[in-house]
């Protein structure tokens, strides 16, 4: 084996950890959270200008 | 037509999950030439085959004006509709669901498609490498699914550190570039560079300069992909138009520069069949820190390509299945990394399939049509956009002058492009609008009706002029 080979083996073993660390917390977030929680998500969400009327709220309620 | 303020937030839960919106314009600018910038570095040769050097440098600057008109018309709209998914949110709003589910699955296949030659390409570079060192015969594969695997995780985990990585390896794979430039001595012709023993007429008259269009393509795919990226940006009226623009003219810099320092050093007749111009080139010139840093630059602008494919594809699934124009399931947000985790995860097999095929032009030639599809739409897009929302009816971040000549000259170069793919690929394009075609009788027959109509519009626009 030269080191080419030895390389293409070490990136076989690479791809397995990384796909199966994404496929244990794929399946754990699955299974821990709840699915209306999970897609959630709105087009054109904007949180930051949220959290800007949150704290300009929050000033205003200190003042 | 949908009353476009209805959205979904009475029926809604309360405590709601997001993409994290982090990015800025420098990410922004990785996204786009990190994606395009591949192409400076192998695929964009194939136009030198079809139209020989020169015939080369011509559709790359027409194709240069195409990309500019697409990077103006969407800067104007990606402004406006700040989404996940880019051009099919585009699409959605503005022309139809129809329209938006074919646009969706031109971004998809288009990007998935670039993935897998990106993987491809990291692959022979390997197996070039190792030639070079004496071991022939090297199998590619385990460096094609590593490259996939690696940057799938590195998506996964997040957007902030995936396009500061892509911005990283990008900002390298562009300076690499001027390395040969400035090793050959580019500003004297004849010291390294030898265009005038090399330069030839137009091999094959105009015609084959037509056909070099499909593959001039190459030298700009995929910098509207910045748009993907919307719902993620700070200021998208600043960060999309400011990213985008600038994507586009660093990638003309660059690829005036490739060419003239690839075609000074190797016969355009080798050129235009090479796997890996660049690293051919270096070869050519026959300096090893060179040849070197042009390994390093086309292993750099592959896994930016791949890396910033792997986040807009997963971003165009994510959204459609989101309007339910796919199962919603992949609608999903990973509640710690803020990222679309399960369309990053389906994918990945999709991409893997898709690069185990070893069939690079075909590949490609699939990847630009999906473009070509997509940018044909944009310039429809831009004309009922101003339409239907004139200047002044709603808030714009960016407003592209000279409209509608970028719209109607993008058009006519897609035609043109279309032309030039039929001349060399048409059973391909057949093919693929086969599959349109089909694929758009399913979605109306079948998957339509789980769309939920109202919840899918939800920017606060005036309703459309004409409705």
């Amino acid at each position: 084996m030269n080191a080419f080979e030895f390389m293409g083996l070490l990136c076989w073993i690479g791809a397995a950890v990384l796909v199966l660390w994404m496929v244990v917390d794929f399946f754990k977030v699955n299974i821990t959270y709840d699915e209306n929680y999970l897609l959630s998500s709105l087009e054109g969400h904007d949180e930051i200008t949220e959290q800007e009327k949150k704290h300009r709220r929050e000033r205003e309620a200190r003042a | 037509m949908t009353d476009q303020n209805t959205t979904s937030t009475e029926s809604a839960p309360e405590k709601r999950i997001s993409l994290l919106t982090v990015l800025g314009p420098a990410h922004v600018w990785a996204l786009g030439v990190g994606i395009v910038l591949v192409g400076e570095y192998m695929g964009y040769n194939f136009s030198i085959g079809k139209g020989g050097a020169l015939g080369s440098l011509i559709s790359c600057w027409f194709i240069g004006l195409l990309y500019t008109c697409v990077a103006m018309v969407d800067s104007e709209v990606s402004a406006t509709v700040a989404s996940a998914g880019g051009q099919y949110s585009q699409a959605k709003h503005i022309v139809g669901p129809l329209m938006a589910f074919n646009v969706g699955l031109y971004l998809v296949f288009a990007y998935t498609m670039l993935e897998a030659a990106d993987a491809l390409v990291v692959g022979d570079l390997m197996v070039e490498a190792a030639h070079d060192f004496g071991f022939a015969g090297l199998d590619p594969k385990p460096f094609v699914v590593f490259t996939i695997a690696i940057l799938a995780w590195l998506n996964y985990r997040g957007v902030f550190m995936t396009l500061t990585v892509n911005f990283i390896i990008t900002a390298v794979a562009f300076v690499a570039i001027f390395v040969l430039f400035f090793a050959a001595q580019g500003w004297t012709p004849g010291v390294a560079l030898h265009h005038k023993e090399l330069l030839t007429k137009l091999p094959y008259g105009w015609l084959g300069v037509v056909a070099a269009f499909q593959f001039a393509i190459w030298y700009y795919l995929g910098i509207e992909g910045t748009c993907q990226a919307a719902e993620e940006v700070r200021s998208v009226s600043r960060a999309l138009p400011l990213g985008t623009i600038t994507g586009m003219m660093t990638l003309l810099i660059a690829a005036t520069v490739t060419w003239y320092c690839t075609t000074g050093l190797v016969p355009w007749e080798y050129l235009g069949v090479s796997i890996i111009p660049q690293y051919d080139a270096a070869r050519a010139f026959g300096n090893p820190i060179v040849k070197f840093v042009m390994f390093i630059g086309t292993l750099f602008s592959s896994l930016a390509s791949a890396n910033g494919t792997i986040s807009d594809a997963a971003r165009a699934w994510f959204a459609m299945a989101r309007d339910r124009y796919l199962p919603v399931w992949f609608g999903a947000v990973h509640p710690k990394y803020r990222t679309p985790y399960r369309s990053i995860v389906f994918l990945i097999p999709v991409a893997i399939s898709f690069g185990f095929t070893g069939l690079l032009d075909q590949v490609i030639t699939f990847s630009i049509l999906s473009g070509l599809l997509g940018y044909t739409f944009m310039s429809i897009n831009m004309f009922k956009f101003r339409r239907q929302w004139p200047l002044g009816t709603i808030r714009r971040g960016y407003v592209h002058p000279f409209h509608p000549f970028p719209a109607i000259t993008l058009f006519l170069l897609c035609c043109v492009t279309y032309f030039a793919t039929y001349l060399g690929y048409g059973m391909e394009l057949l093919a693929l609008m086969t599959f349109y075609i089909a694929a758009s009788v399913w979605f109306h027959f079948h998957r339509y009706k789980y769309v939920k109509r109202g919840d899918q519009f939800t920017m606060a626009w005036p309703r459309p002029q004409g409705y």
